[in-house]
């Protein structure tokens, strides 16, 4: 198992070192300069250009943008915030979103996986019908609609909680965004629940466990949601890091000092520095996730680390 | 059991995250806000859009020049008309031939860490504006305010001097761009200076006591000012800008009282007009229709047919400006010429000079038509055009798009609209693309109070602005009349000579159509007065009174 | 004992417990085809087929929706900006009546005898074309991006999952660095590179979309590869391929078909989330994400602009779920009984 580990690790490593490299070429290809302004004339751009070593020839930058990453410097921001260190930038905001992300998780999660199985269990009846249609309203209405909903109704016409992010009191302004942030990974993971768990009740060994008498709490825990857990875990990898990534919307609405909403100026405004270290942490994040995805796999369920080790 | 192990790994996992990572989230300082309200003559404003830079030299926007002119100062600033008062200097004098300002400094003016603020201030932060290496938006500045060489004579004094008489360098003195800058504090933080509230220092009103990016940033009285006792007597204790650029939720931001101005989009305007504290400010922005008639490089369809002067007469007659201002409903208002109203006045009546020259555009269907079927039987063929148009500035761009292309397809045009992000757009029509547009919905913001600021971009010498490749004899001639000939000594052949110069752009040679000037609905909580807008200069937040 | 012993059996010492029954054992039924089979149990499953024809409806109007009327999905009247729905005939009940906040909204217009049936939007467009319209686009978009996907991400998962060793390793990295790179700065790339229109938004959806597919697709293949009817194939002789596509395809097709219901409201979603970020269909096009995200912006004001798009986009989610449902069940007898 170690040894699985730490090869998965390796190539993990070497799989970001490509990433950037593919990022690198991609931001040369973005259309415009960081540098357009109305206000801006040409002899300046020149300057600017000059000035940030963007004149210099691709490669040439890439070895000194890699060099410099090794000893933390990022570059600077260009429009956003100009001349700010882009990891000063990205410090503050990067522990919001992935606070925002994981309090959107775990509601997420608990909410999923009990529509789920409240849908498995009374498969084909009102409840199961019921809990379809709440996941369904999940995956159709989109998170804006929901952040401006229960902005309006809890924040702005009940008063219960902050309508926008306040970093006094960052938990409780935080409620409503991962609230409206959970919506989509809810109802996919009830949705994953239900038709896993279907399938894992129909099997011939809970039928065993069922025959055996063993309660329906205990079966359900031990035995069922298991077997169900092994295609929701491939879900939710991926589903946690499009939180970080689709939360910019509500970053916007609640006024969230975000890396999603940094990620978004930063490519619009070709921010190149801020885009590229923002996709960097995403990337990271990504490999991250689907790293501890593929263990959890094998701690889950041994017959896919056997199979992968063969 | 290790079933359950397994499923609470999961939990654990992203609790775990959740709890080590919200530590690192509140990195940034907490006190603010709640407690000082309490002191009655706090305000929260609402800043729609990001304060990019706090250096003089660098910024370009409205709210840094905003948030500058909170904590720092020139030699002069502006008063609730827009008029020049002096500040850092105590007073002036202006030689007869009108070139040369001697601005004597305060003594009492100081900079928040003790030292004096002194002429070589300026003379460095001037330098440092203009120096290749800071590479700041607006070095071209200097010359556009037609200064010659400047000198700090002593400590306390400072001599400007100017190529030709300028009719608004006194008022561009209170330009953040030409704010003093310490010489020596600047030198010691280096690439730090500017970055953080560490790494500033103040002479204006306020100091800058907070400020995390994409939150907030705030102001506090600064007991250094040279004016300070009134301050303290008279005007806001603290004022704390909030960033919010989500129209919906800073509206109910602002119901539930807890900021003192809110920005309205325009599907909000009906629904509040009637408020308590409504205002529908005009922003200086002129958005226009810039025509690509002279840089087809690409040797686009479109662009060669812009040439005909009947299409770009078809075009200038084919839009209802009142129409396109009333669906913006953001206080935005039909443009009359590419002069926005309350730009500049006559230099002997006082007279507005959209007012004085009077509205030189206007809507007219036929007419439209009768210029579009001359245009098609000159060119033998119906006009197909693309207008390039921005689609991160906001949403009442895309309307007017929109009803642009509606308008010009009434009249008999194909229009198809390509929208791109700010920065795609400007380097498309650029000279870096060779001007790879047909029509192009963009727009200029005054940098001062004087035609000048839009007479200048469509000059044929002028290849950073003038994407359409303009190029008029009589227009030029009218320019530099203006502004190197007659002019100079007489400010009414001046004037007379813009607004001949506006006709030749916008109605003989229909070379750009102006469409309209921005304007910006609020509310403003009624009970605080006293924030200053300027539409050819940087709005000031400074004389806010809590009643 | 020994009463046992020296007992004879006789003709009716016992008899069938269960007569009926054993008659049964004996009957043969006629066999029937797979699809034959699925279809059957599908049109027995009344939430999916009312999925399905609502699905078809909307369809429907997605094709004759937009000239169902004298506008346009870009016409633009002046003047008719706002209005809130108006329906002849309804009207009279009070509901649809063009009445706003209890003033009628049509009479201050001075348009008494105009009907929007769905209302206007905030540039005079009836929102009714532009439902129907937009409905279209965003159907185009999410059946092209999601057919795509499936082809794509269901073979590269099956391929990858069921050989396993190293070629898993290689695909799974190399699907990695695709994912790993934010899709948004794939998709402005192609933004620029591509014309803007529908077909290039189809073209970066499919790009980044087909993973997860595929993700699914290789999930379910290890589930299923170590199963024993699997075995009994491979020590059969049967080939890889056969093996993928004849015994694992079948087996783990009800899964896909569930997912690519659920890449159908990420399609138009991830298009509305372009269209807000203006990478979305070229204004005035309509889609049913560019709709919401306008509509959007009148949330608080003229609520009808975005209910309106929400109510249909939600409608063609809730009915795609119930079809596949259907879908799933019907692939997987079993369930039914249960």
């Amino acid at each position: 198992m170690k040894k699985y580990i730490f090869r998965r690790v390796m190539i993990s490593i070497a799989t970001l070192m490509v990433i950037i490299l593919v990022l690198f070429l991609l931001m040369d290809l973005m259309p415009g300069t960081p540098f357009n302004d109305e206000k801006l004339t040409e002899a300046q751009l020149a300057l600017l250009y000059q000035k940030y070593g963007l004149d210099k020839p691709l490669l040439v930058r890439f070895f000194l943008y890699m060099k410099n990453m090794l000893t933390g410097d990022l570059g600077v921001s260009y429009a956003i915030n100009k001349n700010f260190a882009i990891s000063d930038m990205i410090k503050g905001r990067l522990g919001i979103s992935l606070t925002v992300g994981a309090m959107a998780m775990i509601f997420g999660t608990i909410l999923g996986l009990i529509l789920g199985i409240l849908a498995a269990l009374n498969h084909n009846t009102w409840i199961d019908n019921l809990c379809s249609v709440i996941s369904v309203i999940g995956v159709s209405v989109p998170s804006y609609v929901c952040a401006l909903l229960l902005c309006y109704y809890v924040a702005y016409k009940l008063k219960l909680l902050p309508i926008l992010y306040n970093q006094n009191m960052p938990f409780k302004s935080l409620i409503l965004p991962a609230l409206a942030l959970s919506v989509s990974p809810t109802a996919n993971i009830a949705r994953f629940t239900r038709s896993e768990m279907i399938d894992v009740l129909n099997s011939d060994y809970i039928l065993l466990v069922q025959s055996k008498g063993v309660k329906q709490y205990r079966m359900i825990i031990k035995h069922a949601l298991r077997n169900t857990l092994i295609p929701i875990i491939t879900v939710m990898g991926p589903l946690l890091v499009n939180l970080l990534t689709g939360s910019s919307v509500i970053e916007r609405i609640f006024g969230i000092p975000g890396i999603g909403l940094l990620m978004i100026s930063g490519i619009q405004q070709n921010d190149y520095n801020v885009t590229l270290a923002c996709s960097f942490i995403y990337s990271v994040m990504y490999i991250a996730v689907m790293l501890v995805v593929d263990i959890l796999y094998g701690v889950i369920d041994p017959r896919i680390r056997v199979s992968k080790e063969g | 059991m290790k079933k359950l192990l397994s499923l609470l790994m999961v939990l654990l996992l992203l609790v775990g995250c959740s709890g080590g990572n919200s530590g690192g989230g509140e990195t940034a300082p907490a006190d603010n806000g709640g407690d000082a309200a309490a002191a009655g003559t706090a305000v929260t404003l609402q800043a729609p859009t990001p304060l990019i830079s706090m250096d003089t030299a660098i910024a370009t926007d409205g709210t840094s020049f905003s948030a500058q002119t909170m904590c720092m100062a020139g030699l002069m600033s502006l008063d609730a008309n827009g008029n020049p008062e002096p500040d850092m200097a105590e007073s002036y004098e202006l030689s007869d031939d009108g070139l040369v300002y001697t601005f004597k400094i305060r003594d009492n003016a100081n900079w928040s860490n003790g030292d004096p603020v002194t002429a070589n201030d300026f003379a460095f932060a001037w330098d440092r504006v203009q120096d290749p290496d800071t590479a700041s938006d607006y070095a071209w500045i200097f010359e556009t305010a037609s200064v010659e060489s400047y000198e700090a004579v002593d400590d306390k004094t400072f001599k400007v001097t100017l190529f030709a008489p300028s009719g608004f360098f006194l008022q561009l003195t209170a330009f953040p761009t030409f704010f003093p800058v310490n010489e020596a504090f600047v030198t010691e933080k280096g690439d730090q200076y500017a970055l953080s509230i560490d790494n500033l220092l103040y002479n204006g009103p306020y100091l800058m006591t907070s400020w995390t990016a994409g939150y907030s940033f705030e102001f506090e009285q600064n007991p250094g000012y040279w004016n300070a006792d009134k301050f303290a007597s008279t005007y806001a204790n603290k004022v704390v800008f909030r960033e919010i650029t989500d129209t919906q939720t800073a509206l109910m931001e602002y119901e539930s009282g807890n900021l003192d101005t809110v920005t309205l989009s325009g599907e909000q305007v009906d629904a509040n007009s009637s408020v308590d504290g409504f205002v529908n400010r005009l922003a200086g922005y002129m958005f226009y229709l810039s025509i690509n008639m002279g840089n087809n490089v690409h040797n686009r369809a479109g662009a060669a047919d812009l040439a005909n002067a009947n299409v770009r007469q078809a075009i200038a007659y084919a839009i209802d400006r009142e129409d396109i201002a009333r669906v913006l409903n953001d206080g935005s208002v039909a443009s009359g010429g590419i002069i926005p109203i309350g730009l500049a006045s006559n230099p002997t009546t006082g007279v507005d000079y959209r007012e004085d020259q009077g509205y030189v555009v206007s809507f007219d269907e036929a007419t439209a038509k009768d210029y579009y079927a001359k245009a098609v039987e000159e060119l033998g063929h119906d006009v197909t055009i693309e207008l390039l148009y921005g689609t991160d500035e906001g949403d009442s761009i895309i309307k007017a798009a929109e009803r642009i292309q509606f308008y010009l397809e009434q009249v008999g045009f194909t229009v198809n609209l390509n929208g791109k992000p700010k920065k795609e757009r400007l380097d498309l029509a650029g000279n870096t693309n060779n001007h790879d547009y047909d029509v192009m919905l963009t727009r200029w913001g005054p940098d001062y109070g004087d035609p000048q600021t839009y007479m200048d971009l469509f000059v044929s010498t002028n290849t950073s602005n003038n994407d359409g490749g303009y190029n008029s004899a009589e227009y030029d001639a009218l320019v530099n009349d203006a502004e190197r000939g007659a002019g100079i000594s007489d400010a009414s052949v001046r004037w007379e000579d813009f607004k001949q110069a506006e006709i030749q752009l916008v109605v003989n040679d229909a070379a750009v159509v102006p469409v309209f000037q921005s304007g910006g609905a609020m509310i403003i909580n009624p009970r605080i007065s006293g924030i200053e807008f300027h539409s050819a200069a940087v709005d000031s937040y400074r004389h806010i009174v809590v009643k | 004992m020994s009463e046992i012993k020296n007992h004879e059996f006789q003709e009716d010492d016992f008899e069938f417990a269960h007569s009926q029954g054993e008659r049964l054992i004996d009957k043969t039924y006629k066999s029937t085809s797979y699809w034959k089979d699925v279809w059957g149990n599908f049109s027995k499953n009344k939430g999916a087929l009312i999925g399905a024809v609502i699905i078809c409806i909307i369809i429907l109007f997605a094709i004759i929706g937009p000239s169902l009327n004298e506008h346009t999905y870009k016409s633009i009247i002046s003047g008719h900006e706002c209005l809130v729905p108006r329906i002849p005939g309804l009207e009279k009940l009070g509901i649809a009546n063009g009445y706003f906040k209890g003033n009628d909204q049509y009479a201050a217009k001075g348009v008494k005898d105009v009907y929007y049936w769905f209302g206007s939007d905030t540039q005079g467009r009836d929102i009714f074309t532009r439902v129907w319209a937009g409905t279209r686009v965003s159907l185009i978009i999410a059946f092209a991006a999601v057919l795509v996907d499936i082809f794509i991400g269901m073979v590269y998962g099956l391929v990858s999952g069921f050989i396993g060793g190293r070629v898993d390793l290689y695909m799974q990295r190399f699907a990695e660095i695709l994912n790993g790179i934010p899709t948004l700065v794939v998709v402005t790339l192609l933004g620029l590179v591509l014309k803007p229109g529908i077909s290039s938004i189809i073209f970066s959806l499919v790009l980044t979309g087909w993973i997860g597919m595929e993700r699914i697709a290789r999930a379910q293949v290890l589930k299923v590869k170590e199963q024993e009817y699997i075995l009994a194939s491979t020590t059969l002789g049967a080939s890889k391929f056969r093996l993928i596509f004849s015994e694992v395809l079948p087996n783990i097709f009800g899964q896909v078909i569930i997912t690519s219901m659920f890449s159908i409201p990420s399609a138009i979603f991830l298009e509305a989330y372009l269209s807000f970020l203006g990478l979305g269909v070229p204004a005035p096009l309509a889609s049913l994400g560019s709709l919401v995200s306008d509509g959007y912006k009148s949330m608080t004001t003229f609520p009808h602009i975005l209910i309106i798009p929400v109510v249909v986009l939600g409608i063609l989610m809730l009915c795609f779920n119930l079809f596949a449902d259907g879908l799933r069940d019907a692939f997987d007898p079993k369930l039914l009984n249960k």
